[in-house]
Parts: structure tokens; C-alpha cells; sequence
């Protein structure tokens, strides 16, 4: 039993670790690259998903662990867009499949209204913000202005996370944490089809 | 005050309803972008008969399943989308789309009110059948994240329009009306279900 579940995701892991496509365009707002940094993740789902996903599973863990979770996703994600933007190259970018699989994961558990532990909260906070600031950071380094798209991209992060994981921590019952759940079956629908998405154009190759 | 407050909102809609938009000239997006996403289900009739009778009959069933038919639809329908995606193939899919608008529409018409996991399994099994043939007609194209985000977001939109509708069932006449329009997604799930035998 536990081979065939070490086998399956050994498969599974290997799929999620494909390779994947870089976008290297920001959107043009026409406001100025800050702006479009600004604008970025609302273009990128794959990065709106998942931090929507993990704000909100922060905010059913109550304040201390939003908070917690808020300042680890934001400032990794700084750390991380500095380092992209200043060493790596535009070609370093998340397999979209991995993206869209970790979303899936936390929107499950927000789905199914599961509270997880602070440290759990802040280490997944910690390396989401890591790996997709690196891989902003990376596609701002072949962008004009980079660095102030950068700060707008890192600022929007911020907001995106505390508005989601204020809002979970202050509708803690009836409806409104229906409707954080009912976003959690949103985003892991969204991340399956993603999924499939993916796989479709592996077969198609 | 309250004719200045109303005129005031009256001015800011009209205003918003003044601001200059682009003209699309083209129907539907070829690469599969958001737009196209969330037009999908919602330009499917028979998509959208099944859909708003899963939020109507939820209204019927009340607390919980007013909230957990359209929490279990989407996830259940992308499972059946990523089937049609990676190229499963399931046997009789446009009988069963059709097949679930006409008994969603009578148990809408009957007010049926079974178990809670009956419902679900229900629903449920209908939720494949919508995201298999959703995932079989999905365009190739580019943005695949996007087409997907808004195909999620249509179908959740015609849910919450059931739902909102199915809310009246409270008042006699709402019940009533409820009852009627379940009648008449029975009848288009037969005519849909004739086309798919025909």
C-alpha cells in the first residue's frame, strides 16, 4: 500500500515538475511600470490562486496566524523578487501544473474548512513567497522599469494577502465563511482544469 | 435628503453607463482567454438549465445544501473537465447533460426533498457529465488559466442566480413561480435529451 502510494506520487510529482512556458510580458496599464507590476498577479492566475488560497486558510487559523502568514508570504516574496530580478534569468519561471497543484492542495483545505497549525501556515507562506517572488522577479528583469514594477508587484502581493486573511479571520461563521469556502471550490476547480490544461498540451506534443 | 442621496446614485450610474467602452467585434475569443471562459457555460442552454435548477433546487433543500450543492458542483465538474481534458472518454455525455436539466427540473417541480447525500451524489453525478462535455469542447489555445478562472467563475454566477431566484421560494407566489420554472427546465431537458437520442 505504501509503495503504490510512494509510486503515485513519484508519477504525480514528476508530471507537476514539467516544464513550463515563460510569460515574460507585464500588462500595460498605461499607468507607469509600478503600475503594471501592480496589475501582474491579476494577469497571472496561477499566482492570484494560490495566494488566495493560502490567505484564506491563514484566516480561518484566527489572527495571529494571518498575520503571521501575511508577513512571511509579503516579505519572502520580496526577498525572492529581488533575487530574480537581480540574478536569475527571464527563462527561470514555476511549471504552471506545480503552481496550479499547490493552489489545488490549499483550496481543498479551504474548501473543506481546515484549520491549519501557525508554524505549517508560515513555512508554506514562507517558501510560496520565495519561489513565485524568484519567478517575478526573474520575468521583471527582461521589463523597463523593472525594479519599480518589482515594488508594485510585491505591494499588490501585500494587499491581495491581507484582504483575503482579513476578511476570512473576521467572517468566522454562517455565510460569510461560506463564501470563503465556496472560493476554495472555485480555486480548486480552476487549478484541476489547469491541471488538465496542462497535460492536454503534453499529449498534444 | 433621501431624493438627494437617490439622485446622486442616479447620477453615478448614469455616468457609469456613459463611459466609452471598446467594441468587440469578434464573437467568442479563439485563444481561450477570460471572457471566453466565463461565456462558455452561460451560452449553453442546456448547461445553463441544469445549472440554475442545481441553485434552485438548493434553495428548495435549505441549510446546508443551499451552499454545499454549489460548493461540491464546481469541484466535481472540473474532475469531470479534466477527464475531458486529458481525452477519457465517457459514453453518453450529451444524454446525460441533458438528462440532468430534466430531473433537476422535476425535483424543482416537485419540491423532492431526499437526504442530503442523496442530493449530493445526485448532483454530483451530474457535475461530471457538465465538465466532461465542457472539457471536450474546450478551444486549444494559449491562455489556459485564464479560459479555466472564468469557466469556473460563469458556471458559480449561474448557481448564485438560481440560488437568488430560489430565494422567493419563502413567499407563496415565489414558491409557485419556483415550481413553474423547475416545470420548464424539465421540458427543455426533453427536448435536449430527444435532440441527443434523435
Amino acid at each position: 500500500m505504501r509503495r503504490t502510494i510512494f509510486l503515485l506520487g513519484l508519477c504525480a510529482s514528476v508530471v507537476l515538475l514539467l516544464p513550463a512556458q515563460v510569460q515574460a510580458h507585464l500588462v500595460d496599464t498605461r499607468c507607469g511600470p509600478f503600475y503594471d507590476g501592480l496589475c501582474h498577479p491579476f494577469v497571472s492566475p496561477t499566482d492570484l490562486m494560490i495566494i488566495l488560497a493560502l490567505s484564506l486558510l491563514a484566516g480561518y487559523a484566527g489572527p495571529s496566524s494571518g498575520r503571521t502568514t501575511l508577513f512571511s508570504v509579503t516579505l519572502n516574496w520580496l526577498i525572492g523578487t529581488v533575487i530574480g530580478y537581480t540574478w536569475l534569468s527571464s527563462s527561470f519561471a514555476i511549471p504552471v501544473s506545480m503552481a496550479a497543484g499547490g493552489s489545488l492542495l490549499l483550496a481543498l483545505l479551504v474548501m473543506a474548512n481546515q484549520r491549519c497549525p501557525q508554524i505549517l501556515l508560515a513555512l508554506l507562506g514562507m517558501s510560496i513567497g520565495l519561489c513565485f517572488g524568484l519567478a517575478n522577479g526573474a520575468e521583471f528583469g527582461s521589463v523597463n522599469g523593472g525594479s519599480l514594477a518589482l515594488a508594485g508587484n510585491v505591494t499588490c502581493v501585500f494587499m491581495v494577502t491581507a484582504c483575503a486573511t482579513g476578511l476570512a479571520v473576521k467572517n468566522h461563521d454562517g455565510w460569510k465563511r461560506i463564501i470563503s469556502r465556496v472560493a476554495g471550490s472555485w480555486i480548486a476547480a480552476a487549478s484541476l482544469l489547469t491541471i488538465g490544461w496542462e497535460l492536454r498540451s503534453i499529449y498534444a506534443n | 435628503m433621501r431624493t438627494d442621496a437617490r439622485f446622486g446614485q442616479c447620477l453615478v450610474a448614469w455616468l457609469f453607463l456613459t463611459l466609452p467602452c471598446r467594441a468587440w467585434a469578434h464573437e467568442g475569443d479563439p485563444s481561450g482567454g477570460f471572457i471566453d471562459g466565463i461565456a462558455h457555460p452561460i451560452f449553453g442552454l442546456d448547461h445553463v438549465l441544469a445549472m440554475v435548477a442545481v441553485g434552485l433546487w438548493g434553495a428548495q433543500l435549505g441549510v446546508p445544501a443551499i451552499w454545499l450543492l454549489p460548493v461540491a458542483f464546481p469541484l466535481v465538474m472540473a474532475i469531470g473537465g479534466f477527464l475531458g481534458l486529458i481525452g477519457l472518454a465517457i459514453p453518453g455525455i450529451e444524454i446525460g447533460v441533458a438528462a440532468s436539466a430534466m430531473i433537476l427540473g422535476t425535483l424543482v417541480f416537485l419540491e423532492a426533498k431526499p437526504k442530503l447525500s442523496v442530493a449530493l451524489v445526485l448532483v454530483s453525478l451530474f457535475a461530471i457529465f457538465h465538465g466532461h462535455a465542457h472539457g471536450t469542447e474546450l478551444p486549444a489555445g494559449a491562455s489556459g488559466i485564464q479560459y479555466s478562472v472564468g469557466f469556473v467563475i460563469g458556471t458559480g454566477l449561474l448557481h448564485a442566480s438560481g440560488i437568488c431566484l430560489g430565494l422567493t421560494h419563502r413567499f407563496k407566489w415565489g414558491d409557485q413561480a419556483i415550481r413553474i420554472a423547475g416545470g420548464l427546465i424539465a421540458a427543455g431537458g426533453c427536448y435536449y435529451l430527444l435532440r441527443a437520442l434523435s
